[in-house]
């Protein structure tokens, strides 16, 4: 009688590391070396890695038009069909007291931030993992009547520790001066960052200046590093302000010459910062966007193209504006709905998302499914 | 050993190589086919190895020798046909992705397994790759009794323990094949 073959163990991982997480989540139920190899940390980070391009989806926050409930999707990045997820535990319930904004996400892992009850979840919607990080008990000097605010959050990896992080960008100010310089006196600043791994927040050094006003949009994590928009003495001092998670330092690249302001948001393009620039014509606008190819060098941002001209939705609703990209340069744009949009055919589709566009702009971060386990 | 129909008469110009699979049946293969088996290229790599040598591949059968022969010849003919040209060099893609997915289509279980093990065995990078590929590709949806099947392996879970891993991910179980 012929023996069925059987697989040599490096040819089985080889196997392993091909197939889609919830096949990998099923398998678990094999064997007990299965379960082991399955949910070891650096079978799962080489997964991570194998998958990174074939597995990237979009993942969107919205707010329901109907009954406010929040809504979070994924979308296909191949084919843009749109899955409902439901949200983590912390969020259950019809509670409309949530304010949920989306720090971030990387590696499959997603860290939301309530902006009323002031903590933050992290959450793996593949396996459903949650932890909610329990708020930053660092001493603050406050002075009376002055107001704590987080200016700007991005979530992203420390590949050198193996460890997740959230980092906060938090002002104190007296809310009585309608403008200020970061020098001045009526401002204090205080950079924290939260580990995975220590379950702890820490105090940063950081730079002075403020970042843009969009808490919505926190700020763009590419490869290691989170950038956001900032702006220095006056939005005549913009600039991109980026923190390398692994080194914790921080790094200022000026806009382009061009444009000294007319920015508030930051995209990732190719897996480099793209910036749309804002260029207002009378009732017109458009968007020229550069991309920045190597953070900290003025000289590499490189103009790409530019959309619009827009004209006004209505009072209300504003101009429209882009939310990100998605394959071949084509653009997210909310213009009273989500679209996207084609600049080199001028095509536009209409995603068919219901939104409550008033109360709640739209939130959209690049995600991939993973097995990344939230604890150690 | 009788020479197998399949191979060209060594008067095609070029030098052969003798492969011989564990049942002694011997396969004259051309030099530039022959060495796409890294096995076979270090084999001759070494020093003073003459290339009129019969080259013993006691893991491969010749069922799957004459496969993965079949396979690597095409292979190369294709290398040769792409070039510069990105018309040329589609069609090649398209060609060896036909290629590979003919080789996988009839096959059973075990001949897809003994492929993997001569590819992995006799070192052809490109065919180990597709075949890993295609096992994936083969399991993804299947039930995990199908998948003990397919790599031997014992279930050592308790009754107790099985249904709990199972309702860890109970959602996962959605969806799959039937056997």
């Amino acid at each position: 009688m012929v023996m069925a073959k059987e697989l040599p163990e490096d040819l089985v991982i080889k196997i392993l590391l091909l197939l889609p997480f919830v096949s990998l989540l099923r398998f678990k139920s094999v064997c007990k070396h299965w379960y082991a190899l399955i949910t070891n940390q650096n079978f799962i980070a080489k997964h991570v890695l194998h998958n990174k391009n074939c597995n990237t989806q979009l993942l969107l926050k919205t707010r329901d038009k109907a009954n406010h409930d929040y809504v979070v999707s994924t979308i296909s990045h191949e084919t843009l069909q749109v899955s409902l997820t439901p949200l983590p535990p912390p969020y259950f319930g019809v509670n409309k007291e949530f304010h949920i904004v989306v720090v971030g996400s990387c590696n499959g892992l997603v860290c939301l931030h309530d902006c009323l009850a002031l903590h933050d979840v992290i959450w793996n919607p593949a396996t459903k993992e949650t932890k909610v990080v329990s708020k930053s008990n660092l001493p603050r000097i406050v002075p009376a009547g002055y107001r704590t605010r987080i200016e700007g959050m991005e979530f992203g990896f420390d590949a050198k520790t193996n460890d997740y992080k959230i980092i906060n960008f938090i002002t104190i100010s007296d809310p009585r001066l309608y403008f200020c310089s970061p020098s001045e006196n009526g401002v204090i600043f205080h950079v924290e960052v939260y580990s995975l791994r220590a379950d702890t927040w820490r105090k940063v050094d950081g730079p002075l200046c403020f970042l843009s006003i969009h808490h919505i949009n926190p700020g763009i994590y590419i490869n290691g590093m989170a950038s956001w928009v900032a702006y220095g003495n006056g939005w005549e001092e913009s600039f991109v302000l980026s923190f390398d998670m692994s080194d914790e330092l921080f790094l200022k690249t000026p806009f382009p010459d061009t444009y000294s302001d007319g920015a508030d948001k930051i995209f990732m393009l190719n897996e480099l910062i793209a910036i749309p620039f804002i260029d207002e014509q009378g009732f017109k606008l458009s968007y020229d966007i550069w991309s920045l190819l190597k953070v900290g060098i003025k000289d590499s941002w490189t103009s790409l193209f530019t959309i619009g001209p827009f004209i006004q939705i209505n009072d209300s609703l504003g101009f429209p504006f882009p939310l990100g990209f998605w394959k071949n340069y084509t653009i997210f744009i909310v213009n009273g709905q989500l679209v996207l949009y084609d600049p080199s055919t001028k095509q536009i589709t209409n995603l068919q998302i219901h939104h409550h566009v008033d109360k709640e702009p739209i939130q959209l971060v690049t995600y991939m499914e993973s097995l990344v386990s939230l604890e150690g | 050993m009788a020479n197998n129909g399949e191979n060209p008469s060594p008067d095609v110009g070029g030098k052969t190589v003798k492969l011989k699979a564990d049942d002694g049946e011997i396969f004259e293969v051309e030099e530039a086919v022959a060495m796409e088996l890294q096995t076979v290229k270090s084999f001759f790599d070494d020093d003073g190895v003459s290339y009129d040598t019969v080259v013993p591949l006691l893991n491969v059968s010749s069922t799957a020798l004459a496969k993965v022969i079949q396979y690597c010849r095409r292979a190369v003919e294709l290398r040769a046909k792409s070039g510069d040209d990105e018309g040329a060099n589609e069609k090649a893609r398209e060609e060896r992705e036909g290629l590979e997915a003919e080789l996988v289509r009839e096959e059973s279980d075990e001949g897809i397994k003994e492929l993997i093990l001569a590819a992995n065995y006799l070192n052809i990078k490109d065919m180990l790759s597709f075949l890993c590929r295609a096992v994936g590709d083969r399991i993804k949806n299947k039930s995990v009794e199908y998948v003990r099947r397919f790599f031997v392996l014992e279930n050592d879970f308790s009754p107790e323990e099985e249904e709990r891993t199972r309702n860890e991910v109970a959602w996962a179980f959605e969806g799959v094949d039937a056997d």
